[in-house]
């Protein structure tokens, strides 16, 4: 390199001189981009145009008259739905008596063995609202629970028990509950008829009945909140087993991360009610964000504040270690982005492939979100 | 220069409300300055092809948030710059040999002195450059584009044009 400074003319001699070398360069972008590049823009403008005359036909018809008309079908639609659901409620509240009846008796049966007891925390499954929260709660418990727990609801169970009287309507009765689209109340009272008939049976083996006992009562406590408390439950009634039972041994170790940290919790020789609300720091963390999440990706702005009204952590990672902060930023949500920097999520903190969002907003190329994040700080 | 910017946010403007020809009026205005900052860093054609493809893709479905904020241009070498950061992380990842990434597929023309001696800058001299001269940007964007400060963008730029000045004074 040259010692010698060179002057402002030099300098932009330079700039001449490459742009005259440039102008000689006869390379060129291939024609096959600029045909590319124009049948995308016309066809994203198409959609933006098929878009925008949506939404003014949507606002124009909601200025006129359209408050009735609008309202009309969105009540009429509410009606066809309590109708369609009416007979739903009345075939899942049947089926919760019928395998009331069917399960009560059998679980009422002197042959009944410990493990036996243990189905009341499936039984406390199906108080969720909904049958997606149903689905989804027994879903997520089963993911939990199956790879470690010895006590998964009763399809397990039952096979690990030869001599149970009635496997099939138990197992049975467990799916139908955890799939009936409305809880039944009268589904509650299996849990405290076990717990009182396992208390006054003869004292076979009284540790374990009073242990069972405990459960139950802490099953019962914690059953009208729906997939979570099933979980804790779950993980209240596995302290138990290890001490008396043969499954124990062979509980593998879990082989995700989500069912080791929801395994973590109980401590050897806890107590099952010092475990069961235990808020562990996977709980914490995890689940209320669920709702952020999903309000962040989706730009739901009542179900963010909703989700922020709560004490949340607005930078925790979900499942795919992704902040919702990013998740907004991927899908385009700028006002979601400044309500979540405005509750203090930090614009710098990375997902687990170490992308920040600034990195995510810059890549999106969604200028309004960067410098929403510019103006929020920078590293 | 500023009529030409304020061209540019017209047009996006333009483009953002439907009109697909305003896009293309701005594609075929800054197509060759984005191609050649690309592919005289990446130093493939194809790829700059690809990435040319991709940047103008983006823009093309945010057009919208386009409309207000920083200067057009800024944005579009901001994507490119991101864009081919990205790529040239990637490649180094995979392990790409380095003969075949940094040879320009003009500098087999021995003609071609400018593609040649540009790929003998270092990559940050280089881009900065290139982003001056091919964007005509100013030190400050340049330094928010390679996330770098004004005074290293400055001296990137003054050693770059030391180089340049050797390299093509000895071959042209």
């Amino acid at each position: 390199m040259s010692k010698v400074p060179l002057s402002q003319d030099q300098l932009s001699e330079i700039d001449h001189l490459y742009r005259r070398l440039s102008a000689l360069d006869p390379g060129r972008p291939g024609e096959w981009v600029r045909r590319k590049v124009q049948a995308y823009a016309a066809q994203q403008a198409a959609e933006r145009a098929v878009r925008a005359s949506a939404k003014a036909k949507e606002s124009s018809s909601s200025e006129a008259p359209t408050p009735r008309a609008t309202a009309i079908p969105t009540a009429a639609k509410q009606t066809a739905n309590k109708r369609r659901l009416l007979p739903v409620t009345f075939g899942a509240v049947a089926a919760a008596a019928l395998v009331g009846f069917l399960v009560v008796p059998r679980l009422m049966a002197p042959r009944d063995t410990p493990k036996a007891a243990h189905s009341p925390a499936p039984v406390s499954q199906p108080e969720t609202a909904t049958p997606q929260v149903a689905q989804a709660s027994a879903r997520r418990s089963s993911e939990l629970v199956s790879p470690a727990s010895p006590s998964p609801p009763l399809q397990s169970s039952a096979p690990t028990v030869p001599t149970s009287p009635s496997p099939v309507p138990q197992s049975a009765a467990t799916t139908s509950l955890a799939r009936t689209p409305v809880a039944p109340r009268s589904s509650a009272p299996p849990a405290p008829v076990v717990a009182s008939r396992s208390a006054g049976t003869p004292p076979a083996q009284p540790l374990t009945r009073a242990r069972v006992a405990r459960q139950n009562a802490a099953a019962l406590q914690s059953a009208p909140i729906a997939s979570d408390r099933a979980e804790t439950t779950t993980q209240a009634a596995r302290p138990a087993p290890p001490t008396d039972s043969a499954p124990a041994p062979k509980i593998p170790p879990a082989p995700s991360t989500e069912p080791q940290v929801a395994a973590a919790p109980p401590p050897p020789g806890a107590t099952p009610s010092a475990t069961q609300p235990a808020p562990t720091p996977a709980t914490a963390a995890s689940n209320p964000p669920d709702e952020l999440w999903l309000a962040a990706k989706s730009g739901d702005m009542s179900g963010l504040q909703a989700a922020l009204a709560g004490n949340v952590d607005v930078n925790a990672l979900d499942a795919n270690g992704q902040t919702a902060l990013i998740l907004a930023i991927q899908n385009n949500h700028v006002a979601i982005v400044r309500a979540l920097l405005a509750h203090g999520a930090n614009p710098n903190t990375a997902d687990s492939r170490g992308f920040t969002p600034l990195r995510v907003a810059r890549i999106r190329a969604n200028f309004a979100i960067l410098t929403a994040l510019e103006r929020n700080g920078r590293p | 220069m500023t009529i030409t910017e304020e061209d540019d946010e017209a047009l996006i403007g333009r483009y953002a409300r439907g009109d697909a020809a305003a896009f293309d009026q701005l594609y075929r205005r800054h197509e060759l300055r984005v191609w050649r900052y690309l592919e005289r860093n990446v130093c493939n054609q194809a790829t700059s092809d690809d990435l040319l493809q991709e940047i103008w893709f983006a823009l093309a479905r945010n057009a919208a948030s386009l409309e207000s904020g920083t200067r057009f241009r800024t944005r579009l070498f901001t994507l490119a710059h991101d864009r081919m950061t990205d790529l040239l992380r990637a490649r180094a990842a995979k392990a790409i040999p380095a003969a075949a990434a940094s040879q320009p597929a003009v500098a087999h023309d021995p003609a071609n002195a400018l593609a040649r001696a540009i790929g003998q800058l270092p990559s940050e001299q280089r881009e900065a450059y290139l982003l001056q001269i091919e964007g005509q940007l100013s030190l400050g964007d340049i330094a928010e584009i390679t996330q770098s400060t004004v005074d290293t963008v400055e001296s990137h730029l003054r050693l770059a044009r030391l180089k340049l000045h050797e390299l093509l004074n000895e071959k042209t």
